[in-house]
């Protein structure tokens, strides 16, 4: 027998000395001491680990800035023989590791956000003969949707000129909604021909803050075709439904106003105020008469907004209708719209309404009088 | 002589970038990173231009502004703000407090080296060009 067997054995025989309980309390002590001891050494390994790549980054941060602003601070008298000198030297950092390629396109983008213009240009022009954008479709290929993701976060930014419908369109409908948003986002602000098309085959959800980051696209995108709302307005899908309101607010759509009554049926309370909302702003004459035939039918929140979209669109054929709601309303709320709508409303004439005393309380007389105040901001 | 300017600027690449930029425009270019090192830097020196970021940590960009104006040595330096955070209230803000100028992030460069030139020179550029 070997040494080793040997104190194998004389252990076995050790342990086997003692009652039940101490065995299993033994083996309780021996586990969970081996069990401290892995934890620890994987969270070692993973300090070791972070703090490596930690300086391997600052590394490689500190290389390439120097490189990448050198190149970017001669950007305007630059010959293109030095320009592709510039180019060689990164390629040749990128050419290092998968690494610092990655520091590479993060710097590029991460300049793209914060400078215009010519240094814009030049790191365009970087990107392109880098080839990068090959490197984010490569991550749109992979299985990780936080590479997808971050392939498409780089297309968004850098706007590459080869097409990449073909790997984006199968995430359009993504249950995930990071991916989702990430791949509606990367459509609109790639897609110059209909940016907007992706919203009709749309079949989940654009959540508020989906919502929230197209339209930042919308707004910040220069020369963007403006989409005809007119079918998406009756889409299936209530999201895309909320979302091109807002646009149809944005643009100033005035051929959607009859998409836009007809959601003053929608079975979703905000979904009929949003509409309502437009309308107003629109100044939508032709939808008022559908707002007051409405408006005894409507909950206090539409109710509310449909006295505000009327005063908005001051058509002045509706005076008594908002009269009537000052003067017959018992909500405050109500009360205090109405009476903000009129003040401002066409053909109104306060000084003569406020002196029948007979029909209007005081208590009505001081909130008309607040609303006509300009110096209170309502 | 160059004239020397101050860069107060939390992110490092833009920091980097627009020091060696202002260099080679024969600035020259002090830099702070935080709120506490731009009051330190500017206690200490005159300058003929500073560049604030609003968002800076420990001092705001604002109170830097108050503080520059109530320096003695810098009560009448031009001071340019760089910043994302452009709304209307903030523009206006940042020029009643004693900002000179304002300029949106993402900054054009060349729009920012002319308004420095302009700032810090006493002969209009044409002159120069």
């Amino acid at each position: 027998m070997s040494r080793v067997e040997d104190i194998a054995w004389n252990l076995y025989d050790w342990f086997q000395g003692y009652p039940v309980f101490i065995q299993i309390a033994l083996v309780m002590i021996v586990i969970s001491v081996a069990l401290f001891l892995l934890g620890n050494a994987s969270l070692a390994i993973d300090r070791m680990r972070a703090s490596y790549r930690k300086s391997r980054e600052s590394t490689a941060t500190a290389i390439i800035t120097a490189e990448l602003v050198g190149g970017l601070m001669s950007e305007e008298d630059q010959s293109d023989n030095e320009f592709d000198k510039f180019v060689n030297r990164i390629k040749t950092l990128t050419a290092k590791s998968s690494f610092f390629k990655q520091v590479v396109i993060d710097q590029i983008i991460y300049y793209h956000r914060n400078f215009t213009d010519s240094t814009e240009h030049v790191l365009d022009k970087l990107f392109s003969k880098l080839e990068l954008a090959d490197s984010a479709v490569r991550k749109l290929k992979s299985k990780s949707w936080v590479r997808k993701a971050k392939g498409m976060r780089e297309m968004q930014e850098m706007k590459p000129e080869n097409s990449v419908g073909k790997w984006i369109d199968p995430l359009l409908n993504d249950p995930n909604d990071d991916l989702r948003i990430e791949a509606q986002a990367t459509f609109l602000s790639l897609n110059s021909d209909d940016p907007f098309a992706f919203l009709s085959s749309a079949t989940e959800e654009l959540l508020p803050w989906h919502q929230i980051i197209l339209f930042e696209i919308v707004v910040n995108t220069p020369d963007l075709p403006i989409p005809d709302l007119r079918d998406l307005l009756q889409s299936k899908n209530d999201s895309v439904v909320s979302f091109c309101i807002k646009l149809a607010a944005y643009y100033q759509q005035l051929e959607v106003i009859p998409e836009l009554i007809s959601l003053l049926d929608h079975e979703d309370q905000n979904m009929r105020i949003d509409a309502l909302d437009v309308l107003g702003k629109l100044n939508a004459e032709e939808a008022e008469p559908v707002m007051i035939r409405k408006f005894p039918l409507e909950d206090l929140k539409v109710q509310i907004k449909a006295l505000e979209s009327v005063g908005e669109i001051k058509s002045g054929r509706q005076l008594e209708f908002l009269k009537e709601q000052f003067l017959d309303s018992s909500d405050f709320a109500l009360i205090k719209t109405a009476a903000c709508a009129i003040v401002t409303y066409p053909g109104f004439d306060k000084d003569g309404f406020l002196s029948e005393p007979a029909q209007i309380s005081a208590r009505r007389a001081t909130i008309m009088n607040h609303c006509a105040n300009n110096l209170i901001r309502k | 002589m160059k004239n020397k300017i101050l860069i107060i600027e939390d992110e490092e690449l833009i920091l980097t970038f627009l020091q060696r930029r202002m260099q080679k425009e024969n600035f020259e270019v002090d830099i702070a990173r935080d709120g506490n090192e731009a009051i330190e830097q500017i206690t200490k020196n005159k300058y003929d231009s500073i560049l604030v970021d609003l968002m800076l940590p420990f001092v705001s960009g604002f109170q830097l502004i108050g503080h520059i104006r109530s320096d003695e040595k810098n009560a009448e330096t031009p001071i340019i703000v760089v910043s994302a955070l452009s709304t209307e209230e903030t523009i206006v803000e940042a020029l009643s407090i004693g900002a000179t100028d304002f300029l949106k992030k993402p900054l054009a460069v060349n729009v920012l080296l002319t308004k420095l030139k302009l700032l810090t020179s006493h002969e209009p550029l044409l002159h120069s060009a």
